[in-house]
């Protein structure tokens, strides 16, 4: 086995992994105060990555479906200025999700809330062909990736945009521990995560809290659609896939753990690389296949994932 | 019982009456559909009762079981490439292949459902929607022969026809050019009968309440001594061969398979049809695939006028107002269609159930005169509605070519309603020349008879025109 081109592929796998990660992570935020799997993630991430493009692209019609930048006053905005107003509005749009379709429903069963989200990612999706059209659209790249431009460790290539992308996960994930353990929101957060109607007996506002939830998820979402939207190509679909993945790696590290996202994206984000590479059975056509497996697998032997809470019911 | 138009006893004759009438109903619709809609408007009812049957497999383990399973089209998958895989390699004849797929389905559906239920809730959302995910690149795989069998990325046409046989060419619609889908019709709605009253036997079975109570309480089902892991996967496998079957009935619908035909999407239009049908309804399943099928269809129709996107025939504006119909069901109907239809139903038809001895449970003192004529009301009304109906959708279709479907919808609702308003109309003209209704009725009801006699011969012509159109009976030659 060729050494130097394992390390390769494991360096080309990371960028990958942290896109996962950081999907999966919004995942969990969301599943862990509402209890609900989001499958719009995916696409209210995307719209983002949309918005961010508007925002790039200054005011130009054709390209940004009906002069929405026209509303916008000093576009074009550098790249990270289009991200973080990108990160905003997707924060504000989860949050505005949260309140008017998810708390008017209470707790209703799980269907309910499986049809709502897909409700808005269908809808989502198709404003998105509509307003931007179907065609992917050139996204710049908002870390270095030319040729060129990496590290070369023991003959292997690491891009510098794989590192960028890992330094801003982990710094918004550091970000992210520091306030669920130093803040009031935080420490609110947590206790509805725990058990919500002991949290709205102590008094915590449990509707607000679970805003900032969806607010903070949707932004996490956000960041990793802008992120990926260069090396993905920006259109319509671009995270229905990435979706699938981060599903795979919420599952596998536990739903309810962000350790276990950020583990289970790379779990996925490797297997998705190294076993088509050394497995002839399953081409790269089929690498989705692998993380499906490891999937159900995982969650035969432990239901609740790799590093997530054992549920036990009280009949 | 207040707000019901009308109050009968249980297994009276009126009731009798009533499910006679809600049976001719349904007979008419059938029969009417081959005969008045055009080739491909047949098409696309073969489609919604396919996806009816596919709803209904959903339905069984979602509605009826409690589990969210919501992968279904990979199972109509798997029977579509058996099908046509048999058909077209192995010469088999349709009716041949079914034994086998429902064998096939049913044992996927174990493989998948043994692992798949020991997990819960959101998690077997989860790994059954990664099944749907993962079926279309499945058929792809070089191994095993696989992609020779389904075709692999080029799908898999069936050379063979589907057409009547001589001694069948009596059943409606089932002549010359659009004899093709006509026939397919027949066929579906026959497997669509058979598979309803085996799933309604079935769950009213031992077995079938078993599932049932699972979804009521898992717990005190248990309890009871129902076997949970052998029920829940015995269901699973039964929705997954009925999964398969629709599968056999898609690929002889359309004579072609493809991978990409059973994606995700596909997965998301069952679930969306069972929502919009109604969760837990046998009818649902059949009333959802209408639902998805036409209304896909008719926002086609609108978006391309309109220079709105359409993605592989369907508008993106399709798939925006299914989201949107799809949370507003959730919020404001959560029993679908089916629900609001009932809904309906209590307020035209009150049924008092009988004590053995014969009396009735509740006072049957619903009789009042005032409810006597706003029957006669009601009649008028429905008679009304259709050429109403009609007539706006003439005028819309004149004024602007977007709403061609107005048309058509206003055509089929005089079809069912001004028969039915034509009758009430006589019943209540009798019955007031008998002395048994106040005066104000006879207007109404005189008003209902014509107006419904009006529609009436309007539909006998329309049908006579399209019969005359279709089988040229001057170029018959007399010698």
């Amino acid at each position: 086995m060729d050494l130097v081109l394992l390390l390769q592929r494991i360096f080309d796998a990371l960028f990958n992994s942290a896109i996962y990660s950081s999907l999966a992570l919004a995942l969990v935020i969301i599943f862990r105060s509402t209890g609900l799997l989001n499958f719009a993630q995916g696409e209210m991430a995307t719209f983002t990555a949309y918005i961010a493009f508007v925002f790039l692209s200054g005011p130009q019609p054709r390209l940004t479906g009906g002069g929405l930048a026209g509303l916008v006053p000093g576009v074009p905005f550098p790249i990270p200025l289009a991200i973080i107003g990108a990160v905003i509005c997707g924060m504000a749009g989860g949050a505005v999700t949260e309140r008017a379709l998810i708390r008017p429903l209470g707790r209703a069963p799980d269907l309910a809330l499986v049809n709502i989200t897909i409700g808005i990612l269908l809808a989502t999706n198709s404003l998105m062909a509509q307003w931007w059209g179907t065609g992917p659209r050139m996204f710049p790249a908002v870390f270095p990736s030319g040729a060129g431009q990496n590290f070369t460790i023991l003959g292997a290539r690491l891009r510098y945009s794989t590192i960028g992308v890992w330094a801003v996960l982990l710094t918004v994930l550091v970000l992210l521990v520091l306030l669920l353990r130093h803040t009031r929101t935080g420490l609110a957060f947590r206790a509805v995560s725990i058990s919500r109607s002991s949290a709205e007996l102590v008094g915590v506002r449990v509707g607000p809290t679970l805003m900032y939830g969806w607010a903070l998820a949707s932004g996490f979402g956000a960041l990793a659609a802008c992120l990926s939207a260069n090396s993905v190509l920006l259109e319509p679909n671009m995270m229905l896939r990435v979706l699938v993945y981060a599903f795979a790696a919420a599952t596998l590290g536990g739903l309810d753990s962000p350790k276990g996202a950020l583990v289970g994206g790379l779990i996925i984000g490797l297997s998705q690389t190294l076993i088509p590479a050394y497995v002839p059975f399953i081409g790269f056509e089929l690498s989705v296949l692998p993380a499906l497996i490891a999937m159900v697998a995982i969650l035969l032997v432990r239901p609740e994932g790799l590093y997530g809470t054992k549920r036990i019911e009280r009949v | 019982m207040s707000g019901s138009l009308v109050v009968v006893a249980k297994n009276s004759a009126e009731h009798k009456k009533w499910k006679y009438v809600q049976w001719a109903y349904l007979a008419g619709f059938v029969l009417l559909t081959p005969l008045v809609l055009e080739p491909f408007e047949i098409g696309k009812m073969n489609r919604a009762l396919i996806m009816g049957v596919a709803i209904l497999a959903v339905n069984l383990v979602v509605g009826f079981n409690g589990m969210l399973a919501l992968g279904h089209s990979a199972f109509m998958g798997i029977g579509a490439f058996v099908t046509a895989s048999m058909v077209q390699d192995e010469n088999w004849d349709y009716w041949q292949v079914i034994p086998i797929v429902v064998i096939v389905g049913f044992l996927m559906g174990v493989i998948v459902g043994l692992p798949a239920l020991r997990v819960k809730g959101l998690y077997l959302a989860l790994v059954t929607i990664a099944q749907a995910a993962v079926f279309p690149t499945l058929v792809n795989i070089d191994e095993l022969g696989i992609a020779k069998r389904t075709g692999g990325p080029n799908g898999k046409g069936v050379s063979e026809e589907v057409i009547a046989p001589s001694y069948l060419e009596w059943l409606p619609g089932v002549d010359g050019a659009r004899g093709g889908s006509a026939y397919r019709f027949w066929i579906i709605v026959l497997m669509v009968g058979i598979t309803l009253l085996l799933v309604t036997n079935y769950l009213r079975s031992r077995p079938g309440r078993a599932v049932l109570a699972i979804r009521d309480n898992e717990a005190g089902a248990a309890v009871y001594g129902v076997n949970l892991p052998i029920v829940k996967t015995m269901n699973f496998a039964i929705s997954a061969s009925i999964g398969s079957l629709a599968g056999l009935m898609w690929c002889l619908d359309k004579g072609f398979v493809a991978g990409q035909d059973f994606t995700f999407l596909l997965a998301v239009d069952l679930i969306i049809g069972l929502v919009l049908g109604g969760v837990g309804t046998l009818q649902g399943g059949l009333v959802g695939g209408l639902f998805v099928v036409w209304v896909n269809d008719l926002t086609k129709r609108i978006s391309v006028p309109l220079g709105l996107y359409t993605l592989n025939g369907d508008g993106p504006l399709a798939k925006a107002i299914f989201g949107l119909i799809l949370i507003l069901f959730t919020f404001f109907a959560p029993g679908g269609i089916v629900s609001l239809g009932r809904l309906i139903n209590n307020k035209l038809i009150h049924i008092v159930p009988l004590t053995p001895s014969g009396e009735s449970i509740e006072p049957m003192s619903g009789f009042d005169p005032g409810m006597e004529s706003t029957r006669a009301d009601t009649a008028m009304k429905l008679s009304i509605a259709g050429p109403v109906l009609l007539g706006v959708g003439w005028l819309l279709m004149n004024v602007n070519n977007l709403v061609v479907g107005v048309l058509a919808f206003g055509l089929r609702m005089t079809i069912l309603l001004a028969p039915v308003a034509m009758l009430v109309g006589i019943n209540e003209l009798k019955a007031h020349a008998d002395g048994n209704r106040p005066d104000s009725v006879k207007g109404p009801a005189s008003m209902a008879r014509n107006l419904g006699a009006l529609g009436f011969v309007f539909v006998i012509g329309y049908a006579l025109q399209r019969f005359v159109q279709t089988y040229p009976i001057w170029d018959i030659p007399l010698i």
